[in-house]
């Protein structure tokens, strides 16, 4: 059989109306109210669990390429303006408190290497740690005995305010090796808006360091 | 020699792949208790994958413990945030041993970690955790405290509440506490006493005490001993009593160039223990020397948290002002119906702003023409030499 666009058009006409009419009578039988409910009171019994969580906003910290400094140890860190090289620092989580060429170019992100960003998605107060597969003088290598002793070390800073309540490491200190942790922050805030560490990071290449891409392991820890 | 290859050589360092990671564990902490011999448990915990991607966990169990605690899965498999599979549970099964040394609290994490490998660079393993803890008493009597101040304002009653746990094998008969209370690197400006009271052994309870706030808003400490059975501990904390006040407390101006929307960025502090909605900024600018017209900016209104210190930007149009020259600007905060002003000064500098564009445009117009101009008049000097070439 041979279905027309007249006829078509007449069932749509006809289906829209009979749901009209529909939608029309429930609006109805609401306004009367429902029938048949059971009335009464009930208790409910709620609790709360604790749960710890924790979202690495940003975890890539990129310092690009660079050349070691004669006769010393040349530092780099995510909030310095950085030489020889490597790309500078910078203080934000896509911010535009930056150092040398990062804040030039900022927003683009060109020559920045950002430091970590640590956000507590849970509902509790955890300690927040960290630790490296390997110390300093592990993966930095040098031709030789290293001129100077290499350092790796870390910082914690408040991306948002009070998001550590108590015993945040707020001075450069070395990142041990694991199973040994040092503690960024000793109790992290659970605060929508105070809930945001940022983790610095500072790096000491002896003026002998071999050509190398260095490589690591780094564990960030909530408990 | 040695020297000149190495400044040559070339590092790379922390080269990672983008990818925000997100976990979460429950309950937590999984079991807190006071230590029994052979005591025997099974818990149930969660581990939720937080990120739109499958993850792939490593459960860990971590601390001097982690010979009595026993996984049903060591690795899970979880889908997106969001769908089902994106949670995936298990038991554990806790068994203590016959002795505990030494007394104290005893932490055992249980972990669920994710490793973002990376082939060259850096790698990152993420662990979050929910601790066991257990508390082995120490011989006698040994307290454990912790003070909570509430209320610390201006012109209040604030509350003192010292929270006390006898970690000792021995119950203490009776046991108070004395605070004192110090502005910060100053003289002692209240003594507090608690009531007086026993505490059975590995049992809690709480001390308190009340102080009528007759102090400026500030940073205060207080010194806590508590006195028990012949024994005493000392505790202190820091606190701040506020009122409900917000402070600027610098503002930083920079050079603005004539005729552009300059940035001022004004820093407040919230000196209360609680927060307030609704607050902002107006600024009053004068040219120094000038008309004594005033042109004015304002914020945008803003909420601050307890004692949060905030940068709060205000976009100045200096097009509506007096042009270039030094103006003193008059930053008002409001809130609460209350106010707090802070003077300043800021200098606006001669630049290429809206009057001086058409000039800027007039300027590039002829020196293009110029350009053209001298340009073409050196083919014609060309084809002129050329022309007299052939003829000879």
């Amino acid at each position: 059989m041979e279905i027309n666009n007249n006829l078509i058009a007449v069932l749509l006409i006809l289906s829209i109306g009979i749901s009209v009419f529909g939608i029309a009578q429930m609006v109805t039988v609401m306004r009367e109210g429902i029938t048949g409910a059971a009335t009464g009171t009930g208790v409910t019994n709620l609790t709360v669990g604790g749960a710890t969580g924790i979202r690495l906003i940003r975890n890539v910290t990129d310092f690009g390429s660079g050349s070691p400094q004669t006769g010393q140890l040349l530092y780099i860190a995510t909030d310095a303006d950085n030489s020889q090289g490597f790309d500078d620092g910078t203080e934000g989580n896509g911010s535009a408190n930056s150092y040398g060429d990062c804040a030039t170019n900022y927003p683009s992100e060109d020559h920045c290497a950002f430091p970590f960003v640590v956000e507590n998605t849970g509902n509790t107060n955890p300690q927040l740690n960290i630790t490296a597969a390997n110390s300093s003088t592990e993966f930095i290598l040098c031709e030789g005995s290293c001129a100077q002793t290499p350092e790796f070390k870390f910082k914690g800073v408040e991306n948002e305010t009070g998001a550590c309540i108590s015993g945040l490491q707020s001075t450069y200190t070395d990142v041990p090796k694991s199973p040994t942790e040092s503690v960024i922050c000793d109790s992290f805030n659970t605060s929508t808006n105070g809930d945001e560490i940022r983790i610095h990071f500072q790096i000491g290449i002896p003026d002998n360091a071999r050509q190398q891409t260095f490589k690591n392991t780094i564990t960030i820890e909530a408990l | 020699m040695r020297r000149i290859c190495f400044l040559f050589l070339f590092l790379i360092i922390f080269v990672l792949p983008f990818r925000a990671e997100a976990l979460s564990i429950a309950p937590s902490p999984l079991l807190e208790m006071n230590f029994e011999p052979n005591f025997s448990t099974t818990k149930y915990i969660c581990v939720t994958n937080e990120e739109p991607g499958e993850m792939t966990f490593e459960m860990l169990v971590e601390g001097g413990l982690k010979d009595y605690i026993s996984l049903e899965k060591y690795y899970v498999h979880t889908k997106p945030k969001g769908t089902p599979g994106s949670s995936v549970c298990m038991n554990v099964n806790i068994t203590l041993p016959e002795k505990l040394e030494p007394p104290g609290k005893h932490i055992t994490g249980i972990f669920a970690s994710y490793l973002q490998e990376n082939v060259e660079g850096f790698s990152v393993r993420l662990k979050v955790g929910t601790p066991v803890i257990v508390y082995v008493p120490y011989p006698g009597k040994y307290v454990e405290a912790s003070l909570r101040i509430e209320n610390a304002e201006v012109n209040k009653t604030a509350n003192f509440v010292l929270d006390v746990v006898n970690r000792g094998n021995e119950s203490i008969s009776e046991m108070y506490a004395r605070i004192d209370i110090y502005k910060a690197n100053s003289s002692r400006v209240a003594t507090l006493t608690t009531e007086r009271k026993p505490l059975a052994s590995k049992k809690s309870g709480t001390l308190t005490a009340k102080w009528f706030v007759d102090v400026l808003p500030g940073e205060y400490s207080a010194d806590v001993r508590i006195y028990y059975d012949g024994n005493f501990k000392r505790i202190e904390k820091n606190f701040m009593v506020g009122e409900p006040s917000i402070k600027i407390l610098e503002v930083k101006a920079e050079p603005v160039k004539n005729g552009t929307v300059g940035k001022i960025h004004v820093i407040v502090k919230n000196l209360w223990s609680e927060g307030m909605d609704g607050a902002y900024i107006n600024i009053d600018f004068r040219k120094k020397g000038g008309l004594g017209r005033v042109s004015s900016a304002k914020s945008s209104t803003f909420s601050i948290r307890p004692w949060e210190e905030k940068d709060v930007t205000v976009y100045w149009d200096t097009s509506a002002a007096e042009g270039p020259g030094t103006y003193e600007g008059n930053a008002t905060i409001y809130y609460l119906n209350k106010t707090g002003s802070m003077i300043f000064e800021i200098e606006v500098i001669g630049g290429f702003g809206e009057t001086e564009a058409p000039l800027l445009l007039v300027a590039a117009v002829c020196a293009v023409l110029v350009i053209v101009v001298f340009v073409a008049a050196r083919r014609r000097r060309k084809r002129g030499v050329q022309k007299t070439l052939k003829t000879i």
